[in-house]
């Protein structure tokens, strides 16, 4: 039998059948998206997604606004039929503006969960697998990162950068992969011992192969659940960030830096510019979280026999 | 200074009557200075004031702040070549009480005691010494250097600033009770203090805020912990039509709001030594295509909600005075993005449909770029400002837009206050423009003669602006009594734009307790003076 052959013989757990009470065989798979799609909440979340996807990227197709040339004459006007949630402080129509802040928050925050998730498993699942000295190194200098409080580290890489959406996603993911990076390796440790691990370096297999066909595929439940976590994650950065005034400079913005400018006007009552960005980012990030609940109960096979 | 030096170490001449731009004699710790040998010798003779050591405040310690002037003058912020120091050429003690200047010419009187005389603030004996003892700085200029080290040293021991025995030798009428390098600071009364102002409160606090939003709501709480706060613009609900004249106040309950105009004019720098973006600054009518994408007039109307005023050039507009050119009353470039547009095409560049404008004529022609500008050369630059502050964002995003639509790509980025300034200095070619949005108060130089700011090596030149008509102009009016060579300096320099003229929102909206008298009128060049200050049933 031939590497190949073996690896393809060797089917990954995700797609091994199983026998349930009712004597039918059910794909794992196949499982997991029964179970997440009986989770309601999880389905409103996909719900919540999807409008916001629509509305942030399909929106500013529908409705037109100009969202680069400030109007000083139309400041801080109340919501009108002209203006359905008014406009801001430098006369942006403040419906546009949602929609052009949801870009870059959610552009920003999938990107950054993405690139954080990436590095993280390859970092988590390289370590796990080599084990040893190696494993101590890499680990250490995960724990190092991890003592550094991940606020501060933003506020210093964004303070000597000049932001943009690319070097928000890079700095984001910076303090992002620290936590996959630690789950992969613990996943990791237990799969190398597995018998198509050891299998793989009985036939001549390199340690590249083994992470990347096998160590790693089967740590999908778990780099999947915390992905989608890192989504809402990085967004609530993304928002931070701009509520500290790190953002992205103007004329782009995100729903952080629209929340920021809109707490100013607190006291004089001007909430078209305070409740949208914030309701925004509660709903978005608390779907990305009823996901992430439902993922965990889809690939978690203990939590699928509820 | 105003804050702070000034409660507890008098000037030797203190300024500001309320709002009017004046001497204050009352406060000040000399006599006005007599001018004599055609204003080449100036006579200054001090009042009876005392330490708080109970030693008098005399001849010997004005001499001791001159000499330690003339010693460090590379460590002197404000030091602008030939100015004071450097044109007082012998100083002579006539008596305890009196110290006479020779000068090197013969100076502008109001020029000389409101712009040089203005920096000197007496020091005690008490500091003249090193670590090894007392030391002689106030009659030997070669033993400042060690007392200024000394000094310098003890300056950095924050935490005893309020139990120091040298810094608790004050001759103002406060002295330190609590000093905290975060900003929380509290006074007491200097019970030795032999002023006219005795202070009639207990106590005054000093109280750090991060941002206006954070200070806004504890005086808007209601909780009076706060006597004397402000209102930031953006929570003024009413404009006004004056910005002198307090509108609407959202807290009257408790408080009475009161605009604060201090003397200063905006702007931001333009970075001339920058070796790509300087060719395109040293072009006059650059400067001029882009003053006029800086929309003042609605930017006062908005974000300041009407509270801010012009900055035409060089001399405050506010309050008024007869140092402003009748044509400077108004704006020489209103926003005209036309305007910047022909300016720009008329002088070689292309604009594009969208993005940045290239520079298609290169050469030193009439109708071509100008001088170090390379062909395909875009207008894009580099602007950093301080954020935190709404009227300031409004006013970027308002550049950033109207430039957009003559060709010109700003990139702005935020930082804070101290970011900003500090990387606005001459001796960094690396930023293009810079915007800390207070441009400059004008203290001490209280006399609006420019010499600080704009002429050739002043130390507060933060764009390296040089002009020799304008240097000569700054002379003249160092030089030369009364306002006519002021407006002269004021005209050429308002339209050869050495920074970029920006609104200027009023210093502050002071909101004062309903039962605290004596905060106003308020001190037009930002002094405060809370000896003055009493509370009424």
């Amino acid at each position: 039998m031939t590497l190949s052959n073996y690896e393809a013989a060797q089917t990954e757990p995700a797609n091994v059948p199983l026998t349930l009470e009712s004597g039918k065989p059910v794909g794992l798979l196949r499982r997991g998206v029964e179970v997440f799609a009986e989770n309601k909440l999880a389905l409103a979340g996909v719900a919540v997604i999807v409008v916001f996807l629509l509305f942030c990227f399909i929106g500013p197709l529908i409705y037109h606004t100009d969202q680069i040339h400030t109007n000083l004459l139309d400041v801080t006007l109340r919501p009108d039929g002209a203006h359905p949630l008014g406009t801001d402080g430098s006369g942006y129509d403040q419906l546009g503006r949602l929609m052009l802040g949801g870009q870059t928050s959610l552009e920003v925050g999938i990107a950054a969960a993405v690139l954080a998730t990436f590095f993280g498993t390859l970092w988590g699942a390289i370590s796990g697998y080599l084990g040893g000295w190696v494993d101590a190194v890499m680990m250490r200098i995960v724990d190092g990162l991890l003592a550094i409080p991940a606020l501060f580290l933003l506020l210093f890489l964004a303070t000597i950068v000049t932001t943009s959406k690319t070097i928000l996603i890079v700095v984001i993911a910076l303090v992002s992969w620290l936590g996959t990076a630690r789950l992969v390796r613990g996943e990791s440790l237990s799969l190398r011992v597995r018998e198509y691990v050891q299998a793989v370096k009985v036939m001549g297999g390199g340690g590249t192969r083994a992470v990347l066909r096998h160590i790693a595929p089967n740590a999908v439940g778990t780099i999947m659940v915390n992905a989608t976590f890192q989504v809402a994650d990085a967004i609530l950065t993304v928002a931070a960030l701009g509520y500290l005034g790190l953002s992205i400079p103007p004329p782009a913005t995100d729903w952080g830096g629209m929340l920021s400018t809109g707490l100013q006007y607190a006291a004089v009552g001007y909430w078209w510019l305070i409740y949208p960005p914030g309701l925004a980012i509660v709903l978005v990030v608390v779907a990305f979280n009823f996901i992430s609940d439902a993922m965990r109960d889809a690939f978690e096979v203990r939590l699928q026999r509820r | 200074m105003s804050d702070f030096q000034y409660l507890m170490y008098r000037p030797l001449y203190y300024f500001g009557v309320g709002e009017n731009p004046v001497l204050n004699t009352t406060k000040s710790l000399a006599e006005q200075p007599v001018f004599s040998d055609g204003g080449k010798t100036v006579t200054i003779t001090l009042k009876p004031y005392k330490w708080s050591d109970g030693t008098a405040v005399t001849s010997t310690d004005v001499m001791f702040w001159l000499n330690m002037m003339k010693a460090e003058k590379a460590n002197w912020a404000a030091y602008v070549p030939g100015a004071i120091p450097d044109n007082i050429t012998a100083m002579k003690i006539v008596n305890a009480s009196t110290i006479q200047l020779t000068l090197g010419a013969a100076y502008s009187q109001q020029w000389y005691t409101f712009n040089e005389l203005s920096q000197v603030t007496p020091m005690p004996p008490a500091w003249d010494k090193t670590a090894s003892g007392p030391s002689s700085c106030a009659t030997t200029e070669s033993d400042c250097d060690a007392v200024y080290k000394y000094l310098t040293a003890q300056s950095k021991e924050l935490t005893s600033y309020a139990t120091s025995p040298l810094w608790s030798v004050v001759d103002g009428p406060w002295k330190l009770s609590e000093f905290n390098s975060d900003g929380h600071v509290t006074f007491v009364p200097n019970t030795a203090y032999s002023g006219p102002d005795k202070p009639k409160l207990d106590k005054f606090k000093e109280v750090p805020f991060t941002t206006d939003t954070a200070e806004y709501n504890v005086i808007r709480s209601g909780s009076q912990t706060v006597q004397v706060g402000f209102i930031p613009q953006q929570d003024i609900v009413a404009p006004t039509t004056d910005p002198t004249v307090a509108g609407p106040n959202p807290l009257s309950a408790n408080f009475y709001m009161a605009p604060w105009i201090g003397f200063s004019i905006n702007y931001f720098p333009m970075n001339f030594t920058n070796p790509t973006t300087g060719p395109i600054f040293k072009q006059l009518y650059f400067r001029q295509a882009f003053q006029h994408l800086i929309d003042q007039k609605d930017v006062i109307q908005s974000a300041m909600k009407g509270y801010g005023y012009l900055t035409t050039g060089p001399i405050p507009l506010l309050p008024k005075s007869n140092l402003v050119p009748a044509d400077l009353q108004q704006d020489p470039f209103p926003l005209d993005i036309n305007a910047a547009k022909q300016l720009l095409t008329s002088h070689g560049w292309t604009i594009p449909s969208s993005g940045a404008a290239t520079c298609t004529k290169p050469g030193t022609g009439a109708g071509d770029c100008g001088a170090g500008i390379k062909a395909g050369q875009k207008l894009e630059f580099n602007l950093q400002y301080a954020s935190g502050t709404g009227w300031i964002t409004t006013l970027m995003e308002s550049l950033k837009s109207n430039a957009s639509q003559a060709g010109i790509v700003v990139n702005l980025s935020t930082g804070t206050f101290n970011t900003v300034v500090a990387k606005a200095v001459p001796t960094d070619h690396t930023w293009d423009m810079q915007n800390w949005g207070g441009g400059w108060v004008f203290a001490p130089d209280y006399y609006p003669t420019g010499g600080e700011i704009f002429a050739t090596g002043a130390g507060s030149n933060s764009g390296a602006y040089t002009d020799a008509t304008n240097d000569a102009n700054i002379k003249a009016t160092h030089t030369t009594s009364g306002v006519g060579v002021l407006h002269t300096y004021a005209d050429y320099l308002a339209k050869q734009l050495p920074v970029f003229w920006t609104p200027n929102a009023d210093y502050e909206l002071t909101e004062v307790a309903n039962n605290l008298r004596g905060v106003v009128p308020q001190n037009v060049y930002l002094n405060i003076s809370p000896e003055d200050w009493y509370y009424v049933k």
